[in-house]
């Protein structure tokens, strides 16, 4: 039972449990592979903590855990601590240090999922068709969408595996980010206009309301 | 003006860098900073990392100013990781004008997570993104960003007013930069704003090589005589009223007052030439 234990929290220190079991398992990692190549290529460097490099095999289940709620940062990172996971300096991460990292972290995912989505797709005859999973099924491309008669706009055709649009690069701004960020731009563009009050000095009174 | 809230002999040693393309001006900012804090007191150390720059170089207008000895990329990497390590080790404050275009502070941050490495320091870094009212202005604050390269929790995006041509509207001018996603991200992120506020005589002033102070006093240097009477009222002005404004403004926590005293008080005031 002890033994257990200890070998549970052996894994957990290991962390990044990726690997299942399989043939699945096996896929997983190759694509964790890819992920993690184009991750290092975005950081520049491979000289992460070992929080950022868990924070990015673990993205998923937190990103899902932390949906619509606050992570609660000075629980964590005792908890980090207990996991050996550290800042870059090998020291236990600070609550503001781990925050930072998950922000570092989810950029980074979201730009190695750019990348990889916009790579194009596997020339066909590549994958020996021993390799290819039971699942695959062609890709469908969908019909041509024809251009309004008359419209001068050629019709747009949809590539498979490229996004209709590109994802947005960072998460979107929270209401409360994006009020906080216009209230202080609104403050800058007041200090503009009081610069600028010598191009309208006199401008029209404003109307009564009544 | 500071308004001397913070108990600066308790603060960490801070190290302003600032950063953004040629021209855009980063040098003007961190002139007039060393300029502001000497004269409060605080004999922050200047260090001059712009390779590419000769004419307008905070090593012209300060002559203990600290210059990067070689020329390359590399030279100017390792001598800022070294400028860095010697401020962690003796506690004193500093500014460091990186220059514009492919330097080697940019080389550093791509290389080393310089923040993470400074985390466990007292050195409190602060950013200060300076940006002009051209779109491509923002290229730095973008690519230093969303690369996750170097964006300091104490951050500021500093609007240079002096960039707008005489007679456009300033908020005309800036709504692109203002609008722009980069800036709401590092907004979000915890960066505050600042208006650089302009001053339409300043090559008059540094063309001679004057403090501002000399400038609005009517010091004449060498062959250059005395700012005219109005250029002398309009760096008076900017001086006393506008630049205080401006450094008020920020987080008087990061801003490098001496540790002695208290900071506030009036202008500071020094005479004859810079440094």
């Amino acid at each position: 039972m002890a033994a257990e234990q200890a070998g549970g929290r052996k894994s957990l220190r290991k962390g990044i449990p990726i690997r299942k079991s399989g043939r699945d398992a096996a896929r997983m990692s190759r694509n964790r592979k890819g992920l993690r190549a184009v991750l290092r290529e975005i950081t520049q460097s491979a000289d992460r903590s070992s929080l950022f490099w868990w924070m990015i095999e673990h993205h998923d289940e937190l990103k899902t855990t932390a949906s619509g709620r606050r992570l609660q940062w000075a629980a964590l990172s005792t908890r980090f601590a207990e996991l050996s996971l550290t800042d870059i300096n090998g020291k236990p991460a600070s609550p503001r240090t781990a925050r930072e990292t998950w922000l570092r972290a989810r950029r980074a995912v979201e730009d190695a999922n750019r990348r990889l989505a916009a790579q194009p797709p596997a020339r066909v005859g590549t994958v020996y068709p021993s390799r290819i999973p039971k699942e695959w099924r062609p890709t469908v491309v969908p019909p041509i969408v024809p251009s309004p008669a008359g419209a001068g706009i050629p019709a747009q055709v949809a590539k498979p595996g490229v996004p209709a649009h590109a994802p947005a690069l960072d998460p979107p701004l929270t209401e409360e980010e994006e009020a906080r960020v216009e209230a202080a731009l609104d403050q800058v563009r007041e200090q503009f206009r009081e610069k600028d009050w010598y191009l309208n000095p006199f401008p029209p009174p404003k109307r009564r309301a009544d | 003006m500071p308004d001397g809230q913070i108990r600066a002999a308790n603060r960490p040693p801070i190290l302003w860098i600032a950063l953004g393309r040629q021209r855009v001006g980063k040098t003007v900012l961190l002139n007039t900073a060393v300029q502001y804090f000497r004269g409060l007191g605080n004999p922050l150390r200047v260090w001059n990392a712009d390779q590419q720059n000769r004419s307008h170089t905070l090593s012209l207008f300060f002559p203990d100013a600290e210059e990067v000895t070689g020329s390359g990329i590399e030279d100017g990497m390792s001598w800022t990781e070294a400028r860095i390590v010697h401020q962690i080790a003796h506690g004193y404050d500093a500014v460091l004008d990186v220059g514009g275009g492919a330097t080697g502070f940019a080389k550093l941050v791509q290389e080393v997570p310089l923040l993470d490495a400074l985390e466990s320091s007292s050195l409190l870094v602060v950013g200060l993104f300076c940006t002009g009212p051209e779109r491509a202005d923002l290229d730095y604050l973008e690519q230093f960003a969303h690369a996750d390269m170097f964006m300091p929790p104490a951050s500021v995006v500093v609007f240079n007013s002096g960039l707008v041509l005489s007679g456009r509207s300033t908020e005309g001018a800036f709504a692109p930069i203002t609008n722009a996603p980069a800036v709401k991200r590092a907004l979000s992120r915890g960066a505050q704003v600042a208006v650089m506020p302009a001053l339409t005589c300043m090559a008059q002033v540094t063309d001679r090589g004057l403090t501002f102070e000399a400038a609005m006093n009517g010091v004449a240097k060498d062959e250059w005589g005395p700012l005219s009477l109005f250029d002398r009222a309009r760096v008076n002005r900017w001086w006393s009223r506008d630049v205080p404004q401006f450094f008020g403004a920020l987080p008087s926590e990061w801003l490098p007052l001496p540790r002695e005293r208290n900071a506030s008080g009036p202008p500071p005031s020094s005479t004859g030439e810079v440094a």
